[in-house]
């Protein structure tokens, strides 16, 4: 799908600039933006450093496995129908995106829902997604993170006067949309999409 | 406030890692050294991205698309500047990073353009790279409601974003 989009976003622009005479700003602005992200990049690795490293002082001292203990009762009710294991992938996983450790999110995100598929095909075997994979999915999707480090990182390497500034809206926004998620699952799998028993 | 929550994080991390009784600096370095590393493995679909947005920008097919979507925006409370970054969200990560630097550098990221983009961004994920990724693991084809769920989750998010910020 990416290799669409790009291709589409480029035909796009070279046409609308070619239809509209701006032939000179587009050769000159494809080079700059080049260079831009050579410089963004640069830019940006001193925050992801920082982050990174503290973050890891957080995942050795446990705060994974602690979230995790202390968050099972809710998990319980979020996914129903699933193992303690595949729970525990879950919880390590919102944790890690909670703490905005995505290298550690996703390779436990895939965990859970290996094993929320294994579990799933023992009872039925078929390929179907449960309620409680759906769940999963969109809660990922829609993000739940204390502190957003990427967009800070690029704030402070706009040359923003408080980076940071952002963290308390993110939170309520990132929130809303998680709760909105969660919503739209529950609606939707009572109004549409039942599973044939 | 905000201003507080940065070093009182760092204060914080520190603290909790020297009660555990760990060795604070060295398990800093290595997680940096990942950092470093994962900064460096972004770049070239940065390039790609940053290359192909500004083609986008320069030719201003994406001013275009803004007055198109004014008033809708407007309707909802969405800075049109912030517009871009939204849409092109649930697609590709670093696309909306690209995305949110070019509106930075247009509007600044102190600007009500530039703080919402910067909220949008983070209120969301890549949705259509995470799913397949996902639901290819747990062995899964037909995937229900999961796409118009987290569709939802993104437009709700969204709009958040613009009113978050006014509080």
């Amino acid at each position: 799908m990416m290799n669409w989009i790009w291709a589409g976003v480029a035909i796009i622009g070279i046409v609308w600039g070619l239809i509209t005479g701006q032939q000179a700003a587009l050769s000159q602005g494809v080079m700059q933006g080049a260079m831009d992200a050579v410089g963004l990049c640069v830019k940006l690795a001193g925050g992801f450093a920082l982050w990174s490293g503290l973050l890891a002082i957080l995942e050795r001292g446990g705060a994974m496995e602690s979230m995790a203990r202390i968050t099972e009762p809710l998990m319980r009710r979020l996914f129903p129908g699933t193992g303690l294991k595949a729970r525990q992938s879950i919880a390590m996983n919102m944790t890690a995106n909670l703490l905005g450790l995505g290298n550690a999110a996703t390779p436990q995100g895939l965990e859970a829902m290996r094993r929320m598929g294994a579990e799933a095909s023992a009872a039925e075997p078929n390929e179907t997604a449960t309620d409680a994979m759906c769940m999963f999915l969109v809660i990922n999707a829609s993000s739940i993170q204390l502190f957003p480090t990427t967009v800070i990182a690029m704030r402070a390497a706009a040359g923003s006067a408080s980076p940071a500034s952002i963290v308390a809206a993110t939170l309520a926004a990132s929130g809303i949309s998680t709760l909105a998620g969660v919503a739209a699952c529950v609606l939707l799998r009572n109004l549409f999409w039942r599973r044939r028993a | 406030m905000s201003d507080l929550v940065l070093p009182l994080f760092i204060l914080g991390v520190i603290v909790y890692g020297l009660i555990r009784g760990i060795g604070v600096y060295d398990v800093f370095l290595e997680g940096a050294k990942q950092g470093l590393r994962s900064a460096v493995s972004v770049l070239p679909c940065l390039i790609g991205m940053t290359s192909i947005i500004a083609l986008l920008v320069k030719s201003g097919a994406l001013a275009a698309l803004g007055s198109w979507c004014a008033p809708a925006l407007r309707m909802l409370g969405i800075p049109e500047g912030s517009l871009p970054v939204l849409m092109i969200r649930p697609f590709s990560g670093s696309a909306t990073l690209a995305m949110l630097d070019e509106t930075f550098r247009r509007y600044g990221p102190d600007s009500a353009e530039g703080l919402a983009a910067s909220v949008m961004m983070g209120s969301s994920e890549t949705i259509f790279y995470t799913l397949p990724l996902y639901f290819a693991a747990a062995k899964v084809k037909r995937s229900r409601y999961a796409i118009p769920a987290a569709l939802i989750a993104w437009l709700a998010g969204g709009v958040a974003a613009a009113w978050a910020l006014r509080l």
